[in-house]
C-alpha cells in the first residue's frame, strides 16, 4: 500500500513536469520506419504489385513490335510518340488511382488511421508514406518499362529528356492526387478498388488509351486530353518527339493536382 | 436451457429486491434525517419551553439536514477529498450525441494517480465514446476533460507522449509482422520501451515473425496492447481488454494489468465482464444510457444495493442484464 501511495505522488510530479515540457514530434527514424513499412505492405500485396509493374509491360510488349515499325517523324516511330508515354502513364494511373486509395481505404476502415491518431504520429504521416512508396513504385514501373523498351525494342531516348521527367514528375502528381480524392470519397475498400478501375478507365478511355485520341470524337478528345490522363500522353509523347509541350496539357496536370489536394484535404475521413 | 432460463429468472427476482434496497438508500439517509431533526428538536425543547423553541426546533433541523446533505455529497462525489492530489484523469459533465441520440449524458468522473478504475455497462451504455472523449480521438460537445493536468484537444500532441490508448476496433497494418509492428510504433516515441520487455509482457515471444493477419484474436489483442504500452505511459485506456479472449489468454491479460498496476500506471479500463473488474478494478464506474450510474468500488456496490453478487448489484443499479463477455 505504501508503495502504491509513494507510487501516486512520484506519478503526480512527473505529470506536472510533463505538462510543461514539450512535445516531440517524430523524428526522421519514424518516417524512414514508416516508409519501410508501408513499402512492405506494398510488396506483400503481391497480386497489387502486379498490376501496375506487369499490366504495363504486357501492353509494351504485344504492341511494341509492330509500333516499332510505324515511323511518325524523322527516326521516331509509334513506339515513342504514341506507346512509350501511354504505358509510362499508365504505370501511373495504375498505381496512383487504383493501389494507393485501396491501401489507405483499407487503413480506414480497419481504424489503422485512428489507432495511429492515438499516438505521437499522426495519421497523415501514413499518407505521406504511401505517397513515398508509390513514388518508388512508379519509379520501378518506369525503369522496368523502359529498359524492356530500350534493350529489346530499341527504342530512343526522348529528344527532350528534361521536359520528359519534368511532365512524368507532374503528371504523377496529377494521378495521385486523384488517387487521394478517390481515398477520401470512398467508405470502404472494395469501393475504393471499384471507383479507382472505373476512373482509370473512364481516363484511359478518354485519354486515347484504346486506340488513340485520334479514333475517338473531336470534342471527347479535346475533353479527354484535358483530363490527365490524356495530358499525360499527348505532353510526353510531345517530349518525346522534340517538340514544344503544349501549356494547355501542363495547366491541366497543374490544375487536377491542385484541385484533387483540396478536396481530398476536405473530405478525407480518417475513421 | 431452461436451468439457465430459470437461473436468470431467479437473479432478476433477486434484482427486484436489491432495486428496492437501492432505493431503501435514500430512504435510509432521509431516516437519518429525521433522527437529527428530532435530535434536534429534543434538544431545544429540553433547552426552553418558550414560544421561541418552535423557531430554534425550525434553525436547528435545517441545520442538521443541511449538514447531512453535505456530509452525503462529499462522500459521494470525492472519496479522497478536495486536498489531495490532482487526479491523472478528471471528466466533468461530459456530453455527446450522435445525431438525435445521446450517446454521453452528463458524465463525470476521476482517476486518482496508480488507480485502476473500470467503466462497466452494456453495449451502447456510452462507454466507448467516453474513453474516445478522454483520449482525445473524439470531441465532446460539452464538458471538459483533463488527462494527467492536459486537455485532450488543446494538448493533443504533449498527451499522446503519456497515455497509452488501446482502442476496440482498431486493427494494425495486417501484413507486418508482429516485430515490425513493434518496431514501427517504437519510433514514435522518445523514450520508448524496449521490444524483448513488451513481447515477454504480453507473452507473445515466440511469434516475433508471425504478420498480424495471422495472429489469432487473443494474440491480435494482446500485441495491441503491448503497442499501447510502447511510450512508456502514465495512464493507460484499455477499451474491451479482453472482449473476444479464452480464458487463459484473459487469465494472462489481467496478469499484465496488474504488473501495470505494480508500476504505477494510472488504468482505465472499459469492460463488460464482471469478473475482470473485480478483479482488477478499485473502483468502478457504472454507465447507463450514457449516464453514471454509480461510482463505488466494486464491493461498495454489492453492499450498497444489498446484492449478493457484483453481477446482482449491476442488475439493481441498471435494471438490465449484463451480457455475457463472449
Amino acid at each position: 500500500m505504501s508503495t502504491r501511495t509513494s507510487n501516486w505522488t512520484s506519478n503526480w510530479k512527473s505529470t506536472r513536469a510533463g505538462a510543461r515540457t514539450a512535445a516531440a514530434r517524430p523524428g526522421a527514424s519514424a518516417w524512414l520506419n514508416l516508409v519501410v513499412c508501408e513499402a512492405k505492405m506494398v510488396v506483400r500485396d503481391t497480386a497489387g504489385l502486379v498490376v501496375p509493374l506487369v499490366l504495363p509491360l504486357l501492353i509494351l510488349v504485344m504492341s511494341a513490335q509492330s509500333a516499332g515499325d510505324q515511323v511518325v517523324t524523322g527516326d521516331l516511330t509509334a513506339l515513342e510518340v504514341y506507346v512509350l508515354p501511354l504505358v509510362l502513364t499508365i504505370v501511373l494511373a495504375t498505381i496512383g488511382v487504383i493501389n494507393m486509395p485501396s491501401f489507405l481505404a483499407y487503413y480506414r476502415r480497419t481504424g489503422i488511421l485512428r489507432r495511429l491518431s492515438a499516438t505521437p504520429a499522426s495519421p497523415l504521416m501514413v499518407l505521406v508514406a504511401q505517397v513515398v512508396v508509390s513514388v518508388l513504385q512508379a519509379v520501378l514501373g518506369l525503369t522496368l518499362a523502359l529498359a524492356v523498351a530500350f534493350l529489346v525494342f530499341d527504342a530512343r531516348v526522348p529528344e527532350h529528356l528534361g521536359a520528359a521527367v519534368a511532365v512524368y514528375a507532374l503528371a504523377m502528381a496529377a494521378m495521385y492526387a486523384v488517387g487521394m480524392v478517390v481515398a477520401a470519397v470512398a467508405p470502404t475498400p472494395s469501393s475504393a478498388v471499384a471507383i479507382g478501375l472505373v476512373t482509370f478507365f473512364g481516363l484511359g478511355a478518354l485519354g486515347g488509351m484504346f486506340g488513340g485520341s485520334s479514333s475517338l470524337p473531336g470534342p471527347v478528345a479535346t475533353v479527354g486530353e484535358r483530363l490527365p490522363f490524356g495530358a499525360s500522353v499527348q505532353a510526353l509523347g510531345a517530349a518525346w518527339v522534340g517538340s514544344p509541350v503544349e501549356p494547355a496539357h501542363l495547366i491541366s496536370l497543374g490544375a487536377v493536382t491542385v484541385a484533387g489536394v483540396v478536396v481530398a484535404a476536405l473530405f478525407f475521413r480518417w475513421d | 436451457m431452461s436451468n439457465a432460463s430459470s437461473m436468470s429468472n431467479a437473479s432478476s427476482m433477486s434484482n427486484a429486491s436489491s432495486m428496492s434496497n437501492a432505493s431503501s438508500m435514500s430512504n435510509a439517509s432521509r431516516m437519518s434525517n429525521a433522527s437529527s431533526m428530532s435530535n434536534a428538536s429534543s434538544m431545544s425543547n429540553a433547552s426552553s419551553m418558550s414560544n421561541a423553541s418552535s423557531m430554534s426546533n425550525a434553525s436547528s433541523m435545517s441545520n442538521a439536514s443541511r449538514m447531512s446533505n453535505a456530509s452525503r455529497m462529499s462522500n459521494a462525489s470525492r472519496p479522497s477529498g478536495p486536498s489531495g492530489p490532482e487526479p491523472a484523469i478528471h471528466v466533468e459533465h461530459l456530453h455527446r450525441r450522435y445525431g438525435g441520440t445521446v450517446a454521453v449524458d452528463d458524465v463525470s468522473l476521476r482517476v486518482e494517480p496508480g488507480e485502476v478504475v473500470g467503466i462497466l455497462g452494456t453495449n451502447g451504455a456510452g462507454k466507448t465514446t467516453t474513453v474516445e472523449m478522454i483520449a482525445g480521438i473524439r470531441r465532446p460537445d460539452r464538458g471538459r476533460v483533463r488527462v494527467l493536468g492536459l486537455d485532450p484537444q488543446r494538448d493533443r500532441a504533449r498527451l499522446r507522449q503519456v497515455l497509452g490508448v488501446q482502442l476496440q476496433e482498431a486493427t494494425l497494418h495486417a501484413a507486418l509482422t508482429v516485430s515490425e509492428l513493434i518496431g514501427l510504433y517504437r519510433t514514435f516515441y522518445p523514450d520508448p520501451r524496449p521490444a524483448g520487455e513488451l513481447l515477454e509482457l504480453v507473452g507473445l515471444e515466440q511469434h516475433r515473425g508471425v504478420r498480424f493477419e495471422m495472429l489469432s484474436g487473443g494474440q491480435q489483442q494482446r500485441l495491441s496492447i503491448a503497442i499501447a504500452l510502447v511510450g512508456r505511459p502514465r495512464a493507460v485506456i484499455l477499451d474491451e481488454l479482453t472482449t473476444g479472449l479464452d480464458p487463459r489468454a484473459r487469465r494472462r491479460m489481467w496478469t499484465t494489468v496488474e504488473h501495470l498496476r505494480a508500476e504505477g500506471v494510472t488504468i482505465l479500463l472499459v469492460s463488460h465482464a464482471m469478473e475482470e473488474v473485480e478483479r482488477l478494478c478499485d473502483r468502478v464506474v457504472l454507465l447507463d444510457g450514457g449516464r453514471v450510474v454509480a461510482t463505488d468500488t466494486p464491493a461498495g456496490l454489492v453492499t450498497r444495493t444489498g446484492a449478493m453478487t457484483l453481477d446482482d448489484a449491476f442488475v439493481a443499479l441498471t435494471g438490465k442484464e449484463l451480457e455475457v463477455a463472449e
